[in-house]
Formats: C-alpha cells, sequence, structure tokens
C-alpha cells in the first residue's frame, strides 16, 4: 500500500511540476517543416541575432490549430513558417499582421521575385516575407527517355506513351485526379479552378476544354489509383518512364539509380501554352498578437531581416531543391549551377500560385471530387462539371 | 473414436484456427515491420516480401537517437496511470450507485449517459479550447489533458461497471453488511475482486486510448516537453513531400509493444472471482 | 439514519458526473449555443446571434445525398454488429474451451494487436499495403495464383466490403475482450447442472450464456453501435481524402455532413447541422428502445 502512495505522490507532483507554464521571452515559430530547413533558419539566428531566443516548433496539423489559438496569447505562437495558400483564410479570421508592419513594399517588390509577392498579397496586404517557392516540373528517367525523345507538346506526349506503354511499363505517370496536378492541364488550356475574385471556373469553357482532352491520357496509365505513394513508387522502381513531380522527388530518384532529367512542361498544341501547375511560395507570417507586443515586435523586427537575406534563401533553395523568392540569388553561381534550381525557376515563371483565397478550401474538395469523377468513374465531362460548378458556389455561399 | 482421441482432435483444430486467425490478424503488421525494416523509403513496392531486400536497423535507430522518445513515454505514463486513477475513481461510485442503490432518476440518468454517445463530437474541439483557456488556464498542461480524457472514457466505465456489477448476487454484500462491513470496505473487499475481468477490460481500454490519443494531445499540448507519444509519431507521418514511412512505421511499432506487454501481463487477472473459488448460491 | 440514506446516492454519483459534465454536455450546449451566431471565418472571434438562419440553411443539406448517406450508414451499422457480435462471440467461447490450456494468452495478446496500433496508422497500411490497386498485398496475391487484380476501393459494393473488413480487424479485439469478460461472470454450475441434465453445447450457448451476457456486454455493444454508426475515419482515409480520392461513392452520415458543410468553416452552421443530426440520432434511439420494450411486454 505504501509503494501505491508513494507512486502517487510522485505522479501528483510531476503533474504540478509540469503545470507551472514556463514563461519563454523568447519567439515562438511554428512550421511543418523538415529538420534539415529547419536547422539553416537555426544557424542563420545563431549567427546574426543570437541574443534574440527563438523557439521553434514542428505542429502537424498547424492549420487547425492556428485556428484554434490564433487569438491566445498564451497559446498561439508568434510567427509561423508556412505555404502562402492559407494567408486568405487567416486574414480573414483577423490573426495576421501584414508583413509591411516589418518591411516595405518597396523593397518587396525590388528585391523579390514578381510571383512570390502576388502570392502573398491578399486584398492589397502582404502577409508573407516570401523564402523559397516550388512547383512541380516534368521529370524522366535518362535511361529510359532519351533527350530526344522528351515530348515537347501534349500530342507528343500522348504518342509517347502509346509507344512505350504495355502491362508492365508505362510512359508517363501522374496524380491525375489531384487537384493540384490536374491544374497545370487547367491552366494550359487558359482555364481555372477559382478566379481572383472567389468564383469558382470549373464551368469555363477553357476548363471543360482541358478535362475533355486529358481523358484520353488516362488510357495509357494506371487504373484506378492516382495518389503520390502508387505513381511516385512507379517511378522510383523504373516502372514509369517519365513523371510530373517536385523537388521531393530527387533524393528518392536518386536512392534508387535513377538518372534523373529535367523539363520544360510539354505545351498543349491547341493553346500553345505549357502545363502550368501550381506553385507554393513558402514565408514567414507573423501574427497580429505578437505584433501588438511591443517587445515582441523590436525582436521580431531582427528576425524578419535575417530572413530577408539573400544568402539564407539560397542555402534553404539548395537544400530543398526549390526556388529563391529573391531575385538578386540567381546571379550567385552556386544557383545558376544548380541544374533543378534553375529548372524550378523557368518552370515556376510559368506557374501559377496557388489562390490564397478562403474559397480555395472547397475548391480542393469539389474540384478533386470532380476529377474523380471524370477520371475514375468514367462520368461525362460536361455533366460532372456542371455538377461540381454547383456544389463549389452552394458551398461558397455557405461559408458567409 | 474414444473420447481421448476425440478431445486431442478438437485440441488440434482449435489450435490450428488460431494459429490461422492469428496470422491472418497479424499480416497487416507484419507489413508494417517489414516496411520498418526496409532501407528505401517507400510505404509500396512491387515485389514486396516480407523480408525486405534491404533489410536494416536504420530506422529503429533513427527513431531512438533523433526523437525524444523518453520524454514522449514520460508524459503518454503519466497520462495514461492518472487518467485511469481518475477514471476509475469517479467511475465505481457511480456504477455503485446505479447498481445497488435506487434513487430518484437513475434510470434516466443512465438513459442520458447513454444517449450522450450520439453526439458528433467533430466540433467540440471549441468548446474544449475554450474550456481549457478559461479562468484556470489547463492549455499544455497534464491536468487539463487527463480531465479530457476522463470525461471522454467517463460514460463507458460507468456504464460497462455497472453492467458487471448486475451480474453479483448482492447477498454476498448484504452478508458482509450483517458482519458489521460499511460502504467502503463492501465495495473494496468484496466487489471489486469479483469484478476483476470488468475492472481490466475497462482498465485497458482507458489505456489504450490514452497511450493511442493523439488529436487532443497534438492541440493542446503546445510545449515540446510535453508531447506524447502518439502526438510524435502523428508528427512523423510521411507524405508526399517529406517524411520516411519506414521511419513512422518503426516508431508505429515501438509505440504499441508497451501496450501489448500490459496486455499479456495483465491476462492472468482475467477470470473472475465467481468462477474461481466456488461461490456457489 | 433515514437522511443519510436519501442524501449518498448522489453523492457518488456527482464526481463523475462533473467530469462528464465539462468534458460531454458542455461541448454539446457550447454548439447549440454556437448554432445560433454567425461564428464564420469573417466572424471569427467576434460572432454574435442571429437566430434561426443557420438552422433553415442546415436543412438544404438533408437531401437526397443525405439520405443516401444516412441508409448506407444504416446497413453499415447493422452489418458491423452482427458480424462483430457473431464472430467475437465464437472466438470468446473457443478460448474459453476447457480443451484450450495452453496458448490461450498468447493467441488473446496476438488477437489485441490490431488493438493497440493508433487507429490511423492501421487505416493507412490497410489503404497502401493491402488495398492498394499496383502494389497491395491482396493484388500481388491474386496475381501471383493467376487472377486479376481488384479495384477494392472504387466501387461502392466492393469498397463497403473492405472497408467492412477493415472495421472489424480494427473493433473485433475489443469486443472479443469484452465477450471474454462477460463469460467469465456466469457461475460455471449452470452448466455443470446443464451437461447433468443432457444438454448440448449449442442448446448450453441459447439457453444459459447468451441471457446472462446479455446485460453485461449491453454498455459495450450500445456505445459500440454508436460509434459504429458515427464512422468517419475509415470512409475519409481510405476512399475520401482530396488527393487520394478513390471515387467509391461512400458516405456515412458524418463523412457527408464534413463535406457538405464542416468544409466551409462556417462553425455556426456547422454546429446547427451537428445538434440536427444528434436529435435525429437521439430520437432514433428513443423510438425504437420503446418499440423494443413494448415488444417485449407483448
Amino acid at each position: 500500500m505504501k509503494k501505491i502512495q508513494v507512486l502517487i505522490m510522485v505522479l501528483l507532483l510531476s503533474l504540478f511540476v509540469s503545470s507551472c507554464s514556463k514563461k519563454s521571452n523568447g519567439i515562438v515559430i511554428w512550421h511543418d517543416k523538415e529538420a534539415a530547413v529547419i536547422n539553416i533558419l537555426k544557424e542563420y539566428l545563431n549567427k546574426e541575432i543570437p541574443d534574440v531566443e527563438v523557439e521553434f516548433l514542428r505542429r502537424e496539423s498547424l492549420t487547425d490549430n492556428l485556428k484554434l489559438v490564433g487569438n491566445s496569447e498564451s497559446a498561439a505562437p508568434d510567427m509561423y513558417i508556412f505555404a502562402h495558400d492559407k494567408i486568405g483564410l487567416f486574414s480573414e479570421l483577423g490573426i495576421l499582421e501584414p508583413i509591411t508592419s516589418f518591411i516595405s513594399k518597396d523593397k518587396l517588390d525590388s528585391d523579390y521575385v514578381k510571383l512570390t509577392v502576388d502570392a502573398a498579397t491578399y486584398k492589397n496586404n502582404i502577409y508573407q516575407l516570401p523564402i523559397y517557392y516550388e512547383t512541380v516540373l516534368f521529370m524522366y528517367n535518362k535511361d529510359r527517355m532519351s533527350e530526344s525523345e522528351v515530348p515537347k507538346t501534349t500530342e507528343e506526349l500522348y504518342t509517347y506513351m502509346k509507344n512505350n506503354t504495355d502491362s508492365r511499363r508505362y510512359g508517363f505517370v501522374e496524380q491525375h485526379s489531384s487537384a493540384y496536378y490536374s491544374a497545370g492541364w487547367i491552366h494550359g488550356f487558359n482555364g481555372s479552378i477559382l478566379d481572383g475574385s472567389g468564383k469558382p471556373t470549373l464551368d469555363n469553357e477553357s476548363t471543360i476544354k482541358a478535362l475533355e482532352y486529358h481523358k484520353k491520357f488516362l488510357e495509357y496509365m494506371p487504373k484506378g489509383q492516382a495518389e503520390y505513394a502508387t505513381v511516385n513508387t512507379m517511378f522510383y522502381e523504373k516502372k514509369a518512364n517519365s513523371i510530373i513531380g517536385g523537388p521531393w522527388i530527387v533524393p528518392l530518384a536518386k536512392e534508387n539509380g535513377i538518372d534523373l532529367g529535367f523539363a520544360s512542361m510539354p505545351i498543349v498544341d491547341e493553346t500553345n501554352l505549357p502545363i502550368s501547375p501550381f506553385a507554393g511560395v513558402q514565408g514567414v507570417h507573423v501574427l497580429k498578437i505578437a505584433a501588438k507586443n511591443p517587445d515582441k515586435k523590436a525582436k521580431i523586427q531582427s528576425i524578419i531581416d535575417v530572413f530577408a537575406s539573400s544568402d539564407m534563401g539560397i542555402d534553404l533553395a539548395l537544400e530543398t531543391g526549390s526556388a529563391p523568392a529573391q531575385s538578386a540569388a540567381y546571379e550567385k553561381e552556386e544557383i545558376i549551377n544548380n541544374e533543378l534550381v534553375m529548372a524550378m525557376k523557368e518552370a515556376a515563371e510559368k506557374a501559377i500560385p496557388m489562390p490564397n483565397l478562403p474559397e480555395m478550401d472547397i475548391m480542393w474538395v469539389t474540384a478533386a471530387n470532380m476529377l474523380v469523377a471524370i477520371n475514375i468513374n468514367g462520368k461525362d465531362v460536361k455533366e460532372a462539371v456542371k455538377e461540381a460548378q454547383k456544389e463549389s458556389q452552394d458551398l461558397i455561399d455557405a461559408m458567409k | 473414436m474414444s473420447k481421448k482421441n476425440k478431445e486431442i482432435l478438437i485440441k488440434i483444430l482449435i489450435h490450428g484456427f488460431f494459429i490461422l486467425f492469428a496470422f491472418i490478424t497479424l499480416i497487416p503488421i507484419l507489413y508494417a515491420v517489414s516496411v520498418s525494416f526496409n532501407g528505401s523509403n517507400s510505404i509500396v513496392s512491387s515485389d514486396f516480401s516480407f523480408i525486405p531486400k534491404n533489410l536494416t536497423f536504420n530506422n529503429y535507430l533513427k527513431v531512438f537517437k533523433e526523437e525524444p522518445l523518453l520524454t514522449w513515454a514520460s508524459n503518454t505514463l503519466i497520462l495514461a496511470i492518472v487518467t485511469l486513477l481518475v477514471s476509475l475513481s469517479v467511475g465505481i461510485p457511480a456504477a455503485y450507485a446505479f447498481s445497488r442503490k435506487r434513487f430518484k432518476g437513475s434510470k434516466s440518468l443512465q438513459k442520458s449517459l447513454i444517449l450522450l454517445n450520439a453526439f458528433p463530437s467533430i466540433l467540440s474541439m471549441f468548446a474544449i479550447w475554450y474550456l481549457m483557456s478559461g479562468p484556470i488556464p489547463l492549455v499544455n498542461t497534464h491536468i487539463g489533458l487527463i480531465l479530457i480524457y476522463s470525461g471522454t472514457m467517463g460514460i463507458f466505465t460507468i456504464i460497462n461497471l455497472k453492467g458487471y456489477f448486475d451480474t453479483i448476487p448482492v447477498a454476498l454484500e448484504e452478508a458482509a453488511r450483517i458482519d458489521g462491513a460499511n460502504e467502503f470496505q463492501i465495495v473494496l473487499k468484496i466487489l471489486l475482486p469479483l469484478s476483476r475481468p470488468a475492472i481490466i477490460v475497462t482498465g485497458m481500454m482507458i489505456v489504450i486510448f490514452v497511450w493511442n490519443e493523439y488529436i487532443f494531445s497534438s492541440t493542446f499540448m503546445t510545449g515540446e516537453e510535453n508531447y506524447t507519444l502518439a502526438g510524435g509519431l502523428y508528427g512523423l507521418q510521411a507524405g508526399e513531400m517529406s517524411g520516411s514511412w519506414p521511419v513512422f512505421a518503426a516508431a508505429s511499432i515501438i509505440i504499441s509493444i508497451p501496450v501489448l506487454i500490459i496486455f499479456l501481463k495483465v491476462q492472468k487477472y482475467m477470470t473472475s472471482g465467481l468462477t474461481v473459488g466456488g461461490v456457489k448460491e | 439514519m433515514l437522511n443519510k440514506k436519501k442524501v449518498s446516492p448522489y453523492l457518488y454519483i456527482i464526481p463523475a458526473f462533473i467530469v462528464i459534465g465539462l468534458i460531454i454536455v458542455y461541448p454539446i450546449m457550447y454548439t447549440f449555443y454556437i448554432s445560433f451566431t454567425n461564428m464564420n471565418i469573417y466572424h471569427w472571434f467576434d460572432f454574435e446571434i442571429t437566430g434561426l438562419s443557420n438552422y433553415s440553411k442546415a436543412l438544404f443539406v438533408f437531401d437526397l445525398g443525405f439520405i443516401k448517406a444516412l441508409l448506407i450508414t444504416i446497413i453499415w451499422t447493422i452489418v458491423n454488429m452482427v458480424l462483430q457480435l457473431v464472430i467475437a462471440y465464437l472466438i470468446a467461447n473457443l478460448l474459453n474451451n476447457k480443451l484450450l490450456k495452453r496458448g490461450k494468452n498468447i493467441y488473446k495478446m496476438l488477437l489485441m494487436v490490431p488493438w493497440a496500433i493508433p487507429g490511423y496508422v492501421s487505416i493507412l497500411l490497410w489503404k497502401n499495403g493491402i488495398f492498394n490497386v499496383q502494389f497491395g498485398l491482396l493484388n500481388q496475391w491474386l496475381n501471383t495464383l493467376g487472377f486479376q487484380s481488384v479495384q477494392w476501393l472504387n466501387q461502392p459494393v466492393v469498397a463497403f466490403t473492405s472497408m467492412t473488413v477493415l472495421n472489424l480487424w480494427l473493433a473485433l479485439p475489443f469486443m472479443i475482450m469484452i465477450m471474454d469478460g462477460a463469460l467469465q461472470s456466469i457461475d460455471r454450475s449452470y452448466y455443470e447442472v446443464a451437461q447433468i441434465e443432457g444438454a448440448s453445447k449449442f442448446e448450453q450457448s441459447r439457453y444459459i450464456t447468451i441471457p446472462l451476457i446479455k446485460s453485461v456486454i449491453g454498455p459495450a455493444v450500445v456505445i459500440t453501435a454508436f460509434t459504429t454508426f458515427k464512422q468517419f475515419d475509415i470512409v475519409y482515409l481510405l476512399t475520401l481524402q482530396p488527393a487520394s480520392r478513390t471515387g467509391a461513392g461512400i458516405h456515412t452520415i458524418i463523412t457527408y455532413a464534413y463535406e457538405n458543410a464542416f468544409i466551409t468553416s462556417n462553425y455556426g452552421y456547422s454546429s446547427a447541422i451537428s445538434i440536427i443530426i444528434f436529435i435525429m440520432l437521439v430520437s432514433f434511439t428513443l423510438l425504437t428502445s420503446n418499440d423494443f420494450r413494448r415488444k417485449k411486454h407483448e
């Protein structure tokens, strides 16, 4: 009995100890990135502003957590690092501080790649300090596809797929029913998923054309499944000769002994536009509640200054294979010589940043619904589009 | 066939059945184990074999070296043990009262406990957040999470124990009462020992729930020092752009083992006092 | 003496009800309150009461699609509960067979393994390792045996079956444990008497075991039924995640509510829907349990 009593005492004591919340004077930054990326950030912060205490916390459901705590002085972080597409949502919630409180718009316009500043802008306010950006590329296995075989147009791609696909191998694979990847084809026909004012554009002529055109490619792709695990693995195991994917493919392809080649996206014959996928801009954001605190504001300012250094952007880009957000980086040798980064830059120039409007939350789901109906369940394109458009509009209306 | 031979045949059949059934049940686990020993970062493979071609212990080493398993484990242990104690401490008296005492509203209270399960609690996070950041700040504390867990498990604890208490003849307690025992002693020395199977099932349910619970813990534990095993595991999840499936699989297995050990140890207490020792009317 | 008797039962239940009140009842009340406000992303922290507008809006969600989802959910619950009860009962009985002396605990432990793994991990494992059309174990085995691959998650009926198998895999350990515990509560002497009187194993089951364990497994069965009904994870993670949708077209009422309301982040609206679903379920439960009681007395 005595032993149990001691155990209970110890447990209760440890409870009390943990209940005394630590009041840290430092800055808390939430993120969803890998350790390798964060280490670079920490390195620069330690070098430039060693006196400022900064704590990086990885949060798996960062968006959901922020929705809950965004306003709470004790539980909210001070800054967070994330893609740009949630800016609209958080701005409407009222928890974001415009980044222009810490860095001038002029400096952003002059130093940064235009695409990244656009992505960070919502309702005429800029909410993110871009650091690097990425999109997806046409990648291929050099052992299976020679440089001359790389398709320059989508018709060439189709012919290639026809000639190189059999029961064991595919000429080309992609995540055809995910809105993120399918957007590339839609943009290639000048269509879109959501327009700038938050209206779904699934039933635009161009969008419909894109979806109709894309259908024939499905014949030569794996049936029934198109999520990343299947599609990427087919490529890594050399069962697919080419793929559309992002920088994350590179290390794994290398691990599997693939001689990886990058190429520009095929051009849609009909419109002369390339397949232009979505681009994501990763950067840092500041919470309003932190900016209100003068002591914190000063510290945040110094952090922003460090993050605005182009050297850090370069190191990060080289680490992740993405493109640095600052234009100056492209004059540096290391960047110019890096095939992946330069391919990324070129692709991103033609890419379209993911819409940062809150309405996009709905579109991810309804567009995926529509794509699955068309691509996997074989539904008629016009019908599926009509349904999806109505569904999207209804849900968007329901948001208010 | 003689009786003995018949028995042997049945024995073989039963053992055979269980071995087969256990094997089938374990196939997904074996798959996870195989992935966890795989040197290449993928969850699927066209030439999958249970013993991976690229066998390595690296993933397990990585989990042990790179993740603060000790912190996570001690947090989870504290949460599990205290939640268990709290749940049983408030649940047993309630179950006892519902089972043994007649009082106004008893039946309707029990009914409402069951009906409360009909609520789709997806949106409850907001309410609980509001609660936890109210007058007494309980965010990022063990106590807060223990309260949440005890509340979540409370209904099951009460009605499960009550159901079992109902099967135990009251005569035993009455005899003890005549002998001068008070309520507390009756419950502790007679009722509880006889309800061992139910207490173990309830206890396992609570422990496994707390052990694997990641939604509340990853939302409310905002400080790294308070992360739990399940919360930490959730962060290791692999996606398209980051993470390693083998490491995630290895971590899942490491985290599940203690629970299985507890289960094995607790097995021998699963027989009730009623059948052992023969309490006959 | 009399006073003491009157007060004390409530004292026994108060601590439990405080805890349950805070964590279970309060969220329901809070959700009820929010359902009358305009809390959405445009009024996240500064919402105000707007009356019944969310409810009139919510009624549109309960359309044909919802009815279809409701039917599927009911079938899903019935199929799963029946299978769980039958299989768990058979296995628990076998486990308690007196001929099985050695290995009983090991078998039990092995059968519990699915329960020890976090649910979402299991679902991901099944989705990628077992059901995957290209690489999953099921199709790999089928192919080796010379059969064509099956698309396990793309068509409604096949997908429903796959989900059921997965749900059973996840839920049986708990049910087996409950059954096992319940079997312990039966006095052996009943069986001894029945044996002497020449009753067969089947008759013993029917007239001794089943009636006696009913009240013990009752709570677990009811709670499992509700949990099965409110199923979200299995259907969502297997077939509805935006980047890996399978087109199975299966919705339970919760996944339907999620995709047709909750994703708008309009909490006033979503709360109204939650409350309506809650009231539906409660009414349904009360009606069927009253029906039961009436039939019993007839």
